[in-house]
């Protein structure tokens, strides 16, 4: 899991032609086992860089480079299936399903990556059981608290083992002993040999990450 | 099979839609069996009637006694193969019971020629041999017999007939019920030419078949009496009615459809951040759009069965009796017509841009 190595190269991004360009050829290597956080005043794209390595969008010009090869003009089916295998996604407000449990939430990730449910669901109760969750499990999302809700969503993201995470201000709305729970399990997933990419302009989380992107 | 319980668990997390989608199915089915099912049923029973025996008999009177209808051509037209039953009778003659008298009830008696037990059923006694008779069951009180036994005769009494047995009169030949039978020696003729045919709708073929067998000398010497109009009416009533049943049919499903995309649509707008959510977890475009029209076809099942139920149930107590593969055809139809219905929103759902939509609040 720690071999693979994210990367870009010369990147722009523009959300539409004439618009302003960001990122400005911006050429970084992501290693694993280190927490990088991506920083920057609002609006240099932060969250839009997490999405541009998520391959959710194309780059204007430039490479997204995984085990070195260029996947970000690659077809949308190909670039699904290195979501849905290879990056784990923690979004700001945790976003589980409210008409499901939350077990069912964690299990979602292996539906898309075509792992049966029978077969990652002790792995499920192994990452709740982690990251003191496991009572939670039959829980509906709105019996958690923001800090579970939070938690969950990294135990999603790392249901199906991803070489990468992706976590966008992923303590934004936590207090700081729910924020820092949530980077104590982030850090612990980078030193499983996974890059974790955080966006954040959480002078916290700024203070305990391995390295610093800034737009 | 993940897809399918995935797509069960989604239908259940949208009550409301997917409630919205069974009462729209179910009403489909439901107006489908009560207007186009009702006309099915009726065109049914109009097909039944045609199918019984009395709606398939034909007969030729041979008017000028020209003797066209003999044994020979008996036996001939009885081997066309659209023709289940044929027998010819003679001019009936008047008898009496022979141990009464002339002075006894007066009854028809009709020479018959060719396979009787095909036209009667046998009460008690036998078939009659060539000169001996049998007399019906109604028939029989009124000639003072507490059995079938004894003989009866002309009313001068010069000729007799041996009675060996009884007979109910079956359909289409019930007026014979009205007398007796008197088994036709060979090289008879007879008068009447009664046939049944296997299928209404093969009644003119046969007719032309039958008249060219009998080759009538003089085309006015021979009536004839076939159900080939009754079929052409029928015929025509049910293209009619399978033309107007066909039209409403398509109504009924376009606006049915019309209403689950509506719902459809309107539920994948209402649930954008939860399908932004799974595209950026990684489900593909197509899976996506498997799963919304999976969702809705899920549920469509379910209301397909319930309106086919209810629809089937009315009709049944209000006394039309739906036939059951018309019932299940529609259903299988309305969950079609609701599936291919949700395909266009879960096109629209697999091209929403997930970023977007997850940045809405």
């Amino acid at each position: 899991m720690a071999e693979s190595t994210l990367a870009v190269r010369d990147l722009r991004f523009a959300y539409r032609r004439g618009a302003e360009e960001l990122f400005g050829g911006l050429s970084h290597d992501f290693e694993p086992g280190q927490v990088t956080a991506v920083t920057g005043p609002s609006g240099r794209g932060k969250s839009t860089l997490l999405h541009v390595l998520g391959l959710l969008l194309t780059p204007t010009a430039g490479e997204v480079l995984l085990d070195g090869r260029d996947v970000s003009r690659v077809r949308d089916s190909a670039r699904s299936a290195i979501r849905a295998s290879r990056v784990g996604f923690v979004f700001q407000d945790s976003e589980l399903d409210q008409a499901r449990k939350v077990i069912d939430s964690v299990l979602e990730p292996a539906l898309y990556a075509g792992n049966s449910r029978q077969e990652r669901l002790a792995h499920a109760r192994e990452l709740l059981d982690r990251f003191g969750l496991a009572e939670r499990a039959n829980h509906r999302p709105g019996q958690v608290s923001g800090g579970q809700a939070q938690r969950l969503a990294v135990c999603r993201a790392l249901l199906n083992s991803p070489d990468i995470v992706l976590a966008d201000e992923p303590t934004g709305n936590l207090d700081r002993g729910n924020a820092e729970l949530v980077l104590q399990t982030l850090r612990s997933t980078a030193v499983g040999g996974s890059t974790v990419i955080v966006a954040t302009h959480d002078p916290f989380v700024l203070d305990q990450v391995d390295r610093l992107v800034a737009l | 099979m993940t897809l399918l319980r995935e797509a069960l668990a989604t239908a259940w997390a949208s009550r409301v839609s997917s409630l919205l989608t069974i009462s729209v199915v179910a009403a489909m089915c439901c107006a489908c069996l009560l207007t186009v099912g009702r006309s099915a049923a009726a065109a049914g029973e109009i097909a039944a009637r045609m199918e019984q025996a009395g709606a398939r008999r034909l007969s030729v009177v041979d008017t000028a006694a020209a003797g066209f209808i003999n044994p020979r051509t008996l036996s001939m037209i009885q081997g066309l193969s659209t023709v289940e039953t044929a027998n010819a009778l003679g001019s009936p003659v008047d008898v009496v019971n022979g141990a009464v008298g002339a002075g006894g009830p007066r009854i028809p008696a009709w020479p018959i020629l060719g396979e009787v037990a095909s036209t009667i059923t046998l009460v008690r006694g036998r078939i009659p041999q060539p000169g001996e008779a049998m007399i019906s069951t109604t028939i029989q009180q009124t000639l003072g017999l507490t059995e079938p036994v004894g003989f009866l005769s002309t009313p001068d009494g010069t000729v007799q007939y041996p009675v060996v047995g009884s007979f109910s009169a079956r359909a289409p030949f019930e007026d014979l019920g009205a007398g007796a039978l008197i088994a036709a020696p060979g090289g008879a003729v007879g008068r009447e030419l009664r046939v049944v045919i296997d299928d209404i709708t093969s009644a003119t073929p046969t007719v032309a078949a039958i008249l060219t067998t009998l080759s009538p000398p003089d085309p006015q010497a021979v009536s004839v009496e076939s159900p080939t109009a009754i079929a052409d009416t029928a015929r025509d009533l049910n293209a009619q009615m399978a033309g107007y049943g066909r039209s409403l049919l398509l109504m009924i499903l376009s606006v049915g459809g019309f209403f689950v995309a509506s719902v459809t649509l309107a539920d994948v707008l209402i649930r954008r951040r939860d399908l932004g959510r799974r595209r950026t977890l990684g489900i593909t475009r197509s899976d996506l759009a498997t799963l919304v029209t999976t969702r809705t076809l899920t549920v469509a099942v379910l209301g397909a069965g319930l309106g086919c139920a209810v629809g089937w149930a009315v009709n049944r107590y209000t006394g039309y009796l739906t036939p059951i593969p018309f019932t299940a055809s529609v259903g299988i139809l309305a969950a079609l017509v609701a599936g291919l219905a949700a395909i266009p929103p879960a096109w629209y759902a697999a091209r929403l841009d997930p970023v977007r939509v997850m940045r809405t609040p």
